[in-house]
C-alpha cells in the first residue's frame, strides 16, 4: 500500500476513479482528507472527516467511529446541508455539543513536552493530531517543505509571521524544530519515482537550515494552530472545537491543490 | 566589421553543481504516511 495516497484516483477495489465532486455537493459517504481532494472549506473538510453514511438510501449518518446515526432524513444529505442542519437544528444539538469538544490529541496520553529532553527517549509513536486535522498537519509539513529550498539557495524568500501571533521565544523555536526533527527522523521514504529497492533518503536536518528559516517555520506552525481554532488554552487542554474553526469555505489545502495539478484531479 | 557583443553575467543564487536539489538528498515531508504527518504536528509541543 506503500505510496498509494499519492494517486488522486485510488479507490480501494475500484478499477476506475468516480468522477470529483466538491464536498459541498456531495453526498455524505466517508471523507479521507489524507487523499488528494481539492475540495475547499476549512471547517467543511474537518466537518467531513467526523461523519458517515450508514445508509445511504435513507442519508442516515453517524459520528465518526460510531454506527448509531445521529440523522434519517429519508433521502442522502450533501456534505453542506448536513453541516448546515447540524449548525442549526435545536433536535441535533447533542452532536453540535460533542463536535464542540473534540480530543486534540490521539495515542496513549503522556505529558505535554515544554523542553528538550537531556536524553531523549525515541519511541515507536508519539501523540498526533485526529484525522479531521489532517490538513492542519500537512500544512506545517508543506511549510516546512518550502522551507528545504533554502538548502538549495541561500536566498531562498521564506517570510514569519510578523503579526497575528504571539511572538516565539528563540528557545520555542529550538524546541518546535527538535519537535518536528523527531518526527522526520521516524519515516523515510525513497526519492520520487525510485520505489521499489531504493534505499530511504535521510531526513533533512532542520538545525542546518538558517536561523531565519527555522523562525519561520516555528511562527508559520503558531499560524496554522491558529487557524484551526487552536490556542495555548486549547493545546494545554487537549481539546478543540469544530465550531472555533473558521468556515474558510474557499480554503483548498495547499498539499491537495499543489498534487492536484499535477495529477490532473 | 561590427565589434562582437558580449552577453552580460548575471549571478543567480542557486545550487552548486556538484551537489543534487534537497528532493534527491533528503525524505520530502510532504511524502510520509498520512498519521506521520499529523504526528508531525506534534500536539505535544505547545504552537
Amino acid at each position: 500500500m506503500a505510496g498509494l495516497w499519492f494517486e488522486p484516483g485510488f479507490q480501494p477495489g475500484s478499477p476506475e476513479p468516480s468522477r470529483w465532486v466538491p464536498l459541498a455537493d456531495r453526498n455524505v459517504s466517508a471523507f479521507d482528507p489524507s487523499r488528494i481532494d481539492p475540495s475547499p472549506g476549512r471547517r467543511l473538510r474537518a466537518f467531513a472527516t467526523l461523519v458517515h453514511s450508514v445508509d445511504p438510501t435513507t442519508g442516515a449518518v453517524a459520528l465518526r467511529d460510531t454506527h448509531q446515526p445521529f440523522i434519517q432524513p429519508g433521502k442522502p444529505l450533501t456534505y453542506r446541508e448536513l453541516l448546515d442542519r447540524v449548525e442549526t437544528d435545536p433536535a441535533l444539538a447533542n452532536v453540535h455539543q460533542v463536535l464542540g469538544a473534540l480530543p486534540l490529541r490521539l495515542g496513549h496520553p503522556r505529558p505535554l513536552v515544554d523542553a528538550i529532553p537531556p536524553e531523549h527517549q525515541w519511541t515507536a509513536r508519539d501523540p498526533d493530531l485526529p484525522p479531521a486535522l489532517q490538513d492542519l498537519g500537512d500544512e506545517i509539513n508543506e511549510d516546512i517543505r518550502e522551507g528545504l529550498a533554502a538548502f538549495d539557495n541561500p536566498h531562498h524568500y521564506y517570510p514569519g509571521i510578523d503579526s497575528g501571533i504571539d511572538p516565539v521565544p528563540d528557545d520555542h523555536v529550538k524546541l518546535v524544530i527538535w519537535a518536528l526533527q523527531r518526527e522526520l527522523n521516524r519515516e523515510l521514504r525513497p526519492n520520487e519515482g525510485h520505489y521499489g529497492g531504493s534505499p530511504p533518503l535521510p531526513a533533512a536536518p532542520l538545525t542546518d537550515l538558517p536561523w531565519h528559516v527555522q523562525r519561520a517555520i516555528v511562527e508559520r506552525r503558531r499560524l496554522r494552530y491558529l487557524q484551526w481554532g487552536i490556542g495555548k488554552a486549547e493545546w494545554e487542554s487537549g481539546v478543540w472545537s469544530l465550531w472555533s474553526v473558521p468556515r474558510d469555505d474557499e480554503y483548498v489545502p495547499r498539499r491537495s491543490a499543489r498534487l492536484a495539478s499535477i495529477h490532473g484531479v | 566589421m561590427p565589434a562582437p557583443t558580449t552577453t552580460p553575467t548575471t549571478t543567480t543564487p542557486g545550487i552548486d553543481p556538484g551537489i543534487s536539489p534537497w528532493p534527491e538528498r533528503f525524505t520530502d515531508p510532504a511524502r510520509i504516511c498520512p498519521q506521520q504527518r499529523r504526528e508531525g504536528a506534534s500536539p505535544d509541543v505547545a504552537p
